[in-house]
C-alpha cells in the first residue's frame, strides 16, 4: 500500500517538473524575443544603471595569466585588472572585482555583476546571449606541446591526437568545432594550469589556447613551447554584458577609445607583455 | 578423559579461577554448583578454550590444549557445548542449524547433513519444527535445538552452561528429560546447573564452587545430604 | 537592470549529452562501491579481528582517507602522482581508485559496525562446535551483520553517486562535467543544471525508497533473509 502510494506521488512530482520545463521550453523563445526588443528600446535613450549605485561590478577568473590571476600575495592583478580599472576611472565609477569560475561566469551578467572582463572571445555563439564592447585585443589561438614533440606542426596535425583546454574557453569552441575532431580526444580542464600539468605529464599531446596565456606559460615553464607564436585562428577579446544593455556598450566603447588614445592602453601592454615574467 | 590442573584465569585485575583441578572420567555426568560469580561457567568456558585460561593445564584425550601446535578446532569438535541463551542462528532454519557444522568442518554431504539433522531434531522431539527458524520456537524448543546441534558433531563430551536457567520453569523438565536421556545413553557431560533434581537423578558427581575455588565435592548424595563445608552448607540451605 | 532570459528549451536539447554523461556517472558509482564493498569488508574485518599490525595499517587508512577531502585526493592522484612517480593514470582509473578507496574506508566502518552488532554469543557457538574463525564469520556473523548493513551501504551508494560529479575536475566527461560544458557554451545555467540534477534525483530517488523499504524489513524481524 505505502509503496504504490509512494510511487504515485513521485511519479506526480516528476510529471510536474517535467511539465514546467516542457511549458517554458515551448512558448517561451518567441516570448523573451519581444522582450529583448523591448528591452534595447526602453534602455536607449535612459542612463546607465548599475547594480549598486557609482560602482561598476566586473567579473573575471583570476586564473588565467597574465590577463587575470593573484600575486604572490594572493592579490588580484593582471592585463585585465588594470584595463578595467582605467575604464573606471574615465567612466566615473569604482570598479569592484569578483573571482568567479569560468565555466559559470556568464550566468551571473546582468544579475551578479554588470560586465566580464576575463578574456573573453568574441564569436557568434556568445553574441546570441550576451553583447560586447569593442575588441580590445587580438588573441588568436595557438598550439603548445612539450618541448622537443614533433607531432604536431600546425593545426592539420591535431586530430587524432589528445588536446586540453580550459572548460568554457574559445580553445574548447574552436576545437570542438572543427570536425575531424572527436569529442573524446578534446581533454577539458577546470583551468589552463591543470591543463599544462597534465601535458607535461603526458596525458595530452598539446595545448590549445589564447597567444597571451600560451606565450606566459611557455616563458615560466621550461617543459613546453609553442608549435608556431602564429595564431591559427582570428579571434578577439571584448567585455561582455547583458544582452541588450546598449547604454553599458556604448559608455565601455568610449573609454576604450580614451584609454587607446592617451597611451595608457600601450603602456598595459609594455607592463603585461613585455616587462612581465610570469611567477613560480 | 578430561584432566584440568590447577586452573588460574584472570579477567584484568579479577581473579575468576584461583587454581582449580579436577579429572572427569569417561560416561561421568559432572554437575557443578554454586553461587552466581563463583567462575563456575569460566570454568566450564575455560574446557573447550572459548576462555584462555590465565595459568594451569588441560588435558583432552591425552591432548595438551595449551600446546601451540593443537588445533584447537578439532578438540571443540569432540567437545559439544549448549549455551544459557542457546545462541541458535537466527537466520537459518532449525534444520540448517544442526547441520551446518557436520558439513562445513566435517564436509559431510548436504542429504546426509539433513537426514542427520532430521533424526537428531525427531530424538529432542522436533519432528515437526525441521521447518521453523528459532525466533518462531518456544524457549525450550530453542534450547532442545542446541542440543540437537551440539550432538551433531558426535562430540564426546557435552558441555552445558546453565542450560535451565533462561527458561520458563513449565518448560524445564522437557530440557532435563532431553538431558537425561542423553546421561543414560552414556554421554559424558559437564553441567553448570541449579537443577539440583537433576543432579541428583543423573549426577555421578557433584562439585560445589564458591570464589574461584572447588569448596567440596561428593556424590550428589553426600553432597546434598551430609555436606561438610559450612559454605555449601549455607548455599545449600539457601536454595533447597 | 537586464535580466538573463532563462530559454528551458536547452533542457531539452543537452538532454542527450547529459545522458551519454550519466553513462560514466553509474559506471563510475558502481565499480566504485563494489570496490567500496570489498576492501571495506576486508578491511572491517581486519579492524574488528585487532591483529595488531595489519589494525594499524587499517586505521591510518581509514582515517587518512575519511579526514581528507575528496577533490584533494583525486587531484593528488591525477595531476600530483604523475610527477612523483612518473606514471600517468587514465582519468576513469584515477577517479576509480578514489572513489573505490573511499567508498572502502566509509564501508569499512558500516562493516565494523555491522559486525560489532551481532551478539557475541553467536561466534562462541559456532567456534564450539568447531568452525574455524573464518568459517564462523562467513557462515554466521557476515549474513546477520550484512542485513544489518545493507540500508548504510545503499546510502553510500547514494552519496558516490552524487560525488562522482567531482571526477570532472580530471577531465572525466561524466554528467556533471557534461552539463558544465554545455553551460558553458550555450550560456545557460538553469535548465542545463536543472535538467542534470532531475537525472541525478530520478537516479537517486528509488535507490533512497529501496534503502527504506529495506530498513522497514530489517524491521520486521530475523526471520528468514
Amino acid at each position: 500500500m505505502l509503496k504504490t502510494k509512494n510511487c504515485l506521488a513521485l511519479g506526480l512530482v516528476l510529471l510536474l517538473v517535467l511539465g514546467i520545463l516542457a511549458g517554458c521550453g515551448g512558448p517561451s523563445e518567441p516570448v523573451d524575443l519581444d522582450e529583448e526588443e523591448n528591452g534595447v528600446e526602453e534602455n536607449g535613450g535612459e542612463e546607465l544603471v548599475l547594480l549598486e549605485e557609482g560602482v561598476l561590478k566586473a567579473a573575471f577568473n583570476a586564473d588565467f595569466p597574465p590577463f587575470e590571476m593573484r600575486d604572490e600575495n594572493d592579490v588580484l592583478c593582471g592585463f585585465d585588472y588594470d584595463l578595467m580599472n582605467e575604464l573606471g576611472k574615465i567612466m566615473g565609477y569604482e570598479v569592484h572585482f569578483d573571482d568567479v569560475p569560468f565555466d559559470g561566469i556568464f550566468a551571473g551578467l546582468g544579475t551578479a555583476y554588470d560586465v566580464v572582463i576575463s578574456g573573453v572571445t568574441i564569436n557568434d555563439e556568445r553574441l546570441l546571449t550576451m553583447d560586447f564592447s569593442d575588441p580590445y585585443f587580438d588573441a588568436g589561438q595557438v598550439i603548445v606541446v612539450r618541448k622537443g614533440y614533433d607531432g604536431i606542426a600546425g593545426e592539420e596535425d591535431l586530430p587524432g591526437k589528445k588536446l586540453g583546454v580550459q572548460i568554457g574557453t574559445t580553445g574548447q569552441d574552436v576545437l570542438t568545432d572543427m570536425e575531424e575532431i572527436a569529442d573524446d580526444d578534446i581533454l577539458v580542464y577546470d583551468n589552463y594550469p591543470l591543463a599544462f600539468i597534465d601535458l607535461v605529464n603526458g596525458g595530452s599531446d598539446a595545448v590549445v589556447c589564447d597567444v597571451p596565456v600560451a606565450k606566459t606559460e611557455a616563458k615560466r615553464n621550461d617543459k613546453v613551447e609553442l608549435v608556431s607564436e602564429e595564431p591559427f585562428t582570428v579571434e578577439f577579446y571584448g567585455i561582455a554584458v547583458a544582452k541588450g544593455n546598449s547604454k553599458m556598450v556604448e559608455e565601455l566603447n568610449a573609454a576604450l577609445a580614451q584609454v587607446k588614445e592617451s597611451g595608457v592602453y600601450d603602456e598595459l601592454l609594455v607592463k603585461w607583455f613585455v616587462e612581465y615574467e610570469g611567477e613560480e | 578423559m578430561i584432566k584440568v590442573s590447577d586452573l588460574y584465569k584472570n579477567f584484568a585485575d579479577l581473579e575468576v579461577l584461583k587454581g582449580v583441578s579436577a579429572h572427569i572420567r569417561q560416561g561421568e555426568v559432572v554437575v557443578v554448583v554454586g553461587p552466581s560469580g563463583s567462575g563456575k561457567s569460566t570454568f566450564l568456558r575455560c574446557l573447550n578454550y572459548l576462555e584462555q585460561p590465565t595459568g594451569g593445564e588441560i588435558v583432552f584425550e591425552g591432548t595438551v590444549l595449551s600446546n601451540s601446535q593443537v588445533n584447537i578446532n578439532r578438540v571443540r569438535q569432540e567437545m559439544g557445548m549448549v549455551f544459557q541463551q542457546f545462541n541458535l542462528f537466527p537466520h537459518m532454519t532449525v534444520t540448517k542449524n544442526v547441520a551446518l557444522s557436520p558439513m562445513k568442518v566435517k564436509g559431510m554431504g548436504e542429504a546426509e547433513a539433513v537426514e542427520l539433522a532430521h533424526s537428531l531434531l525427531g530424538q529432542v522431539g522436533l519432528a515437526d519444527k525441521v521447518d521453523a527458524y528459532p525466533g518462531q520456537l518456544s524457549g525450550g524448543q530453542q534450547q532442545r535445538v542446541a542440543n540437537a546441534r551440539a550432538l551433531a558433531m558426535e562430540p564426546k563430551v557435552m558441555l552445558f552452561d546453565e542450560p535451565t536457567s533462561a527458561l520458563d520453569p513449565e518448560m524445564i523438565n522437557e530440557v532435563l528429560d532431553v538431558m537425561k536421556d542423553l546421561a543414560h545413553k552414556g554421554m559424558t557431560m559437564v553441567v553448570v546447573s541449579h537443577e539440583m533434581g537433576f543432579a541428583r537423578e543423573v549426577g555421578n558427581r557433584v562439585i560445589f564452587m564458591d570464589e574461584g575455588r572447588f569448596v567440596e565435592e561428593g556424590s550428589p548424595e553426600e553432597i546434598f545430604t551430609n555436606p561438610q563445608n559450612p559454605r555449601t552448607q549455607a548455599f545449600l540451605s539457601k536454595i533447597l | 537592470m537586464v535580466l538573463q532570459v532563462i530559454k528551458w528549451s536547452y533542457a531539452i536539447k543537452v538532454l542527450p549529452n547529459l545522458l551519454r554523461g550519466t553513462v560514466i556517472t553509474i559506471k563510475l558509482a558502481l565499480l566504485g562501491v563494489i570496490a567500496g564493498i570489498i576492501i571495506g569488508t576486508i578491511v572491517g574485518l581486519i579492524r574488528v579481528n585487532r591483529t595488531k599490525i595489519l589494525y594499524q595499517l587499517a586505521t591510518v587508512y581509514v582515517e587518512v582517507i575519511r579526514g581528507t577531502p575528496m577533490l584533494v585526493q583525486l587531484v593528488l592522484f591525477f595531476y600530483g602522482l604523475p610527477q612523483i612517480i612518473g606514471y600517468r593514470m587514465e582519468p576513469f582509473t584515477a577517479a576509480f581508485i578514489t572513489f573505490g578507496l573511499n567508498s572502502g574506508a566509509y564501508t569499512s566502518e558500516i562493516v565494523r559496525g555491522g559486525i560489532q552488532s551481532i551478539d557475541r554469543g553467536q561466534m562462541e557457538a559456532a567456534r564450539s562446535l568447531g568452525m574455524s574463525y573464518f568459517q564462523a564469520m562467513w557462515y554466521i556473523v557476515l549474513p546477520q551483520a550484512f542485513r544489518r548493513i545493507l540500508p548504510p551501504l545503499g546510502n553510500e551508494f547514494i552519496i558516490l553517486l552524487k560525488d562522482t560529479a567531482l571526477a570532472s575536475t580530471v577531465t572525466l566527461q561524466e554528467m556533471m562535467r557534461v552539463g558544465q560544458i554545455q553551460m558553458a557554451r550555450t550560456g545557460q545555467p538553469f535548465p542545463v543544471y536543472v535538467m542534470a540534477a532531475l537525472i541525478y534525483l530520478v537516479m537517486t530517488l528509488p535507490l533512497s525508497q529501496g534503502v527504506r523499504w529495506l530498513e522497514r524489513r530489517m524491521g520486521a524481524g530475523d526471520q528468514g533473509l
